[in-house]
């Protein structure tokens, strides 16, 4: 009868969840101060870390919980059995209709069988989310996760709060470089600012389009005998099929000096002149000049119209709107993650421009202007996901705050990050979660 | 003549209503219906290296990141890397690209396994954020747990007699503010701006790496560049997700393509193929020829009746009956002549050992871009469920026949 | 048997071969059957352990006559159309390449599988050229030349094939 009796309460103190409230016996690790460093990927539910992912809108990272590094970055994009590539997996998602699922669903199992090697059902998934993803493509994510790959739980992390786990700081003006756009976020002691947002369509997307523009207008062929030619509209056909400007804007496209811009935009050609960049398209080359590497990021900082803002510009735009004593912390602590990150000369840049803006406005909180970095090593497309990695740690906050499976097959609520405390638990009128 | 064996033109409808060709769908027989890829639960099976097949146990997998040790891939083309002799040294390159080791900083050594991967040079500072978060949830949860807990005054008055004296200090303890913070990291003030020779050197495209190369080895610079571990690849076992039981599953072993246990559709339901192209003229009845085919090992009755849809074409045919003898193996391809060349009755055309022609009349009133055919396909075949008195009941599914323009 | 056919004792030149003009082959070259070597605007010289595969083309496109010479240790594989001006030594033409006219391959490049190098002028040593894109960069080593290969044939050849009869060089 003994053994039975402490069977029961073994058992019964290994388990974390949904055990109701009062419970008396606690696992022990709950309560121990034993060094952790050691055990970062510790137990959830038997030994597994979890799955954490963050979709973007080119790239996809994915990894396990407690690893500094995405196993795997992919594109956002999967080869069906008929080998056609399917990329616009969001497209007409509906939660209702299965068959609008598909395409995503299938993306996620090949993130599962093919990157992860590991099957849904054992483990929790944590996905970092931009805070302004649309409701149905949360719920969409939701059903897939949930209902068709029967995963335990789904988190719905945001991604400017996750970048700022890393430097362990309770206050960054977080932006996001990203391809679709440029979203900005003040963090202030741990709370993210939700009001202060900002967002602008200056992202990858528009630098490449801007690319386009000036190679129309300047791109250069050399021939075969060497001869020179301006780019005509037949080659583009060959130009997309190689990712030639997408070649182009990660290897040789930079954000050239504050002086050099004001320069070229009152027309002059400073010296010296950027170098072209040759590359190989068909067979012929593409040549790519100079002024066209250097001007292709300019749109970033273009202030032509009051939507479209620089950079610079929606930096200020923020600061402006937050309480006076955040302004110069929040100043000298821009945390910039995402792709487009990576261009050589934007930091300096953009500290150059929100100097000088701050200048031209008078403030003095633009003194100290800092970038939040890890120097050694860039991990700018990352940072989202490594924040979300070590949040992903912590078991038991992972275990308060995800949404479990039966939890959502009950309600089919999904709330948002703003919803910890839902008003309709208190009320009574819905379960209470663990 | 090749669109005829198009897998897409004839859809059978599985029980998730869902559509596929025969091909792609599976016959769970304990539950005896149709699975297709979306309704049938993914389960890895075992992993392995898919260059060298090396058989890699789960657990390992699972300590060396689901890579291969002994395989590698070249960080710019993604094909497998060889190994030289050079001297006494060994060294990798690139039979696509000609990329070697000597490009990389590592550049020979004495064995051709086990090259250092790159490594996160921040992995000692983000470890301290990371002990400092979970001291902070620790603090976090025991905040939550007074709520939760009625009587805290058990405490310092009891004895020690069931040690809870212990458990009282240890919750103290939590509850405290965690006294050692690791550092916080400063903003960098000072940046190097762009110097001229970023961009009036010649863009070397050797020297700066594609945007492949880059998310292929997320620790790398944009320029630096080991050779990565070759990643390894699962070999999947599909269950039916009702009642759990496997549908397809091949033999352990990596490089085997022997299945142990094979439920695929096409061996118990009956195969309805295009026989000829359909040329469909508007406002007449057209003929369809389609062929019946029974590829199970035991005799098939097939019924096919005509469901007239809206969006579907309207069949003239309203039922077809006929039965099917089993698939034989052995029997000769060429010795059997055609069984009987003259047409049964308007609707069966050919009859051939296991296989029946058929011709069905359909009126078309306008020709569309999707030209469909509704069909109801039942069967009844002793194999269709595992225990044997079951098995002579109808199944019954739906077929879509796609049928071109004219 | 074309008279202008020079070839040096040790070569091992398959009879099936097509060999049209004037062409020379140097010591250790192996030439496959059905390869063929056209030298239609002008001379080849072909120089010492070079492997040229059957239903490789080598012609001589060069518009004022001069010789196309081709170095030593280069290897042509199955299917590979080399017409360039002039060849180096050390370099590895790829599966059905495709070198145009007027190109001079120096050392030690490598053309992939399927690529095209088209463009008149020098192609730098050790330039590699891979990939569907006709990608490009420049190697750190050479590629290896088919030294174990040429070994092998040289021995098995002369059992299976008819070759072509050397001719005494005064080189």
């Amino acid at each position: 009868m003994a053994q039975s009796g402490s069977e029961s309460t073994r058992t019964y103190s290994r388990s974390s969840t949904g055990v109701g409230g009062g419970s008396t016996r606690r696992s022990l690790s709950s309560m121990s101060t034993t060094p952790l460093s050691l055990q970062h990927a510790i137990n959830i539910d038997g030994n597994k870390p979890a799955v954490i992912i963050e979709i973007g809108a080119q790239l996809t990272k994915i990894g396990f919980a407690g690893e500094f590094s995405p196993r795997n970055i992919i594109r956002t994009e999967y080869m069906d059995e008929a080998l056609i590539v399917q990329r616009d997996l969001f497209n007409g998602v509906d939660e209702t209709k299965k068959s609008s699922l598909s395409r995503l669903f299938h993306f996620f199992k090949h993130i599962y069988f093919t990157h992860l090697l590991t099957v849904p059902r054992e483990r929790r998934v944590v996905i970092i989310e931009s805070l302004l993803t649309p409701s149905h493509i949360r719920r969409a994510i939701t059903v897939v996760v949930l209902e068709m790959l029967e995963a335990p739980s789904i988190l719905f992390a945001p991604s400017h709060l996750m970048a700022t786990f890393p430097f362990n700081t309770n206050t960054a003006l977080v932006f996001d470089l990203g391809w679709t756009e440029a979203c900005a976020m003040p963090i202030a002691e741990g709370i993210t600012m939700l009001s202060q947002w900002e967002a602008v369509g200056k992202g990858g997307k528009a630098v490449t389009k801007r690319l386009k523009e000036l190679l129309e207008k300047d791109g250069i062929v050399e021939d075969l005998d060497g001869s020179r030619r301006p780019l005509s509209q037949g080659d583009w056909h060959v130009i997309d099929q190689a990712k030639l400007l997408e070649d182009i804007l990660v290897r040789g496209v930079f954000v050239t000096r504050m002086s050099r811009a004001d320069a070229i935009r009152i027309g002059e050609k400073p010296d010296p002149q950027p170098s072209e960049m040759i590359l190989p398209m068909g067979t012929e080359m593409l040549v790519v000049p100079g002024h066209v590497r250097e001007l292709a990021a300019e749109v970033l900082f273009d202030s032509s119209s009051e939507d479209e803002p620089g950079l610079h510009e929606m930096i200020h735009n923020i600061v402006a709107r937050c309480p006076l004593d955040l302004r110069k912390k929040l100043f000298s602590r821009l945390l910039v993650v995402g792709g487009l990150a990576h261009m050589p000369g934007l930091l300096p840049r953009l500290k150059a421009e929100i100097v000088r803006l701050g200048e031209t406005r008078q403030l003095k909180t633009t003194d100290s202007v800092g970038f939040y970095m890890l120097e050694k090593c860039r991990m700018e497309s990352w940072m989202s996901w490594l924040g979300g990695s070590m949040f992903g740690c912590l078991s038991d906050t992972l275990t308060h705050r995800s949404l479990t499976k039966e939890d959502w097959m009950e309600n089919r609520r999904l709330s948002d990050c703003t919803h910890w405390n839902d008003p309709f638990e208190k009320a009574g009128l819905v379960k209470t979660r663990a | 003549m090749a669109e005829l064996l198009q897998l897409d033109r004839i859809l059978y409808e599985c029980s998730c209503s869902e559509w596929a060709p025969l091909c792609r769908l599976f016959y769970c027989r304990h539950c005896s219906i149709l699975r297709c890829h979306s309704c049938t639960a993914n389960e890895i099976d075992c992993t392995f290296c898919g260059t060298c097949l090396e058989n890699v146990a789960v657990g390992e997998a699972r300590t060396r990141k689901n890579r291969c040790v002994n395989c590698y891939q070249c960080p710019i083309c993604c094909s497998t890397l060889s190994a030289h002799n050079s001297g006494e040294a060994i060294f990798l390159s690139c039979s696509t690209c000609k990329w070697s080791t000597f490009e990389s900083d590592i550049q020979q050594q004495a064995t051709a396994g086990n090259w250092k991967i790159l490594e996160n040079p921040h992995e000692e500072e983000l470890s301290c954020v990371l002990d400092q978060m979970k001291q902070y949830e620790l603090n976090e949860k025991a905040q939550r747990d007074i709520l939760k807990r009625r009587s805290n005054v058990v405490g310092s008055r009891l004895t020690d007699r069931f040690g809870l004296q212990q458990m009282y200090q240890k919750r103290k303890q939590a509850l405290e503010r965690p006294t050692w913070l690791a550092p916080e990291k400063e903003p960098i003030t000072v940046l190097d701006e762009l110097y001229d020779s970023h961009f009036t050197s010649i863009v070397d495209l050797s020297k700066s790496l594609s945007l492949e190369s880059r998310i292929m080895q997320p620790l790398s610079r944009g320029s630096e560049c080991r050779p990565i571990r070759m990643p390894l690849k699962g070999r999947r076992v599909l269950r039916c997700t009702q009642c759990t039981h496997n549908l397809s599953k091949l033999e352990y072993s990596p490089s085997s393509i022997v299945f142990k246990i094979q439920y695929f559709a096409r061996t118990y339901v009956p195969e309805i193929r295009l026989w000829q192209e359909t040329k469909l003229a508007e406002g007449g009845i057209c003929p369809v020829f389609i062929s019946v085919v029974n590829e199970s090992v035991a005799k098939a009755d097939v019924v096919l009746l005509a469901n007239n849809d809206d969006s579907s074409l309207e069949c003239e045919t309203p039922v077809v009956e006929f039965s099917l003898p089993p698939h034989d193996e052995n029997s000769d391809n060429l010795s059997h002549s055609i069984s009987s060349l003259t047409p049964e009755d308007d609707t069966i055309i050919l009859r051939k050992r296991n296989r029946v022609g058929l011709k069905l009349c359909v009126k078309v009133d306008e020709v569309r871009e999707m030209n469909i055919l509704s069909l109801i396909l039942k069967w009844k075949n002793e194999l269709t469920s595992m225990t044997s008195d079951k098995g002579q009941e109808w199944r019954e599914t739906r077929v879509k026949v796609l049928l071109g323009k004219s | 048997m074309d008279a202008e056919l020079q070839v040096h004792p040790r070569a091992v030149v398959c009879n099936e071969s097509i060999i049209t003009g004037s062409v020379t082959i140097g010591a250790d070259s192996v030439v496959h059957p059905k390869a063929i070597i056209r030298a239609t605007k002008g001379p080849i010289v072909i120089g010492e352990r070079n492997l040229i595969e059957e239903t490789a083309l080598i012609e001589n496109t060069n518009e004022d006559g001069a010789p196309l010479v081709i170095g030593d240790d280069n290897y042509v594989e199955i299917g590979a159309v080399v017409r360039a001006r002039s060849i180096g030594s050390r370099n590895v033409f790829g599966i059905q390449c495709v070198v145009g006219a007027e190109v001079i391959v120096t050392d030690a490049c490598s053309i992939g599988v399927r690529c095209s190098v088209l463009k008149r002028g020098d192609l730098a040593p050790r330039t590699c050229v891979y990939g569907e894109h006709n990608q490009r960069r420049t190697a750190a080593i050479d590629p290896e030349p088919p030294t174990s290969l040429l070994e092998v044939l040289r021995k098995v050849f002369p059992s299976y094939h008819h070759l072509k009869k050397a001719t005494v060089s005064s080189a």
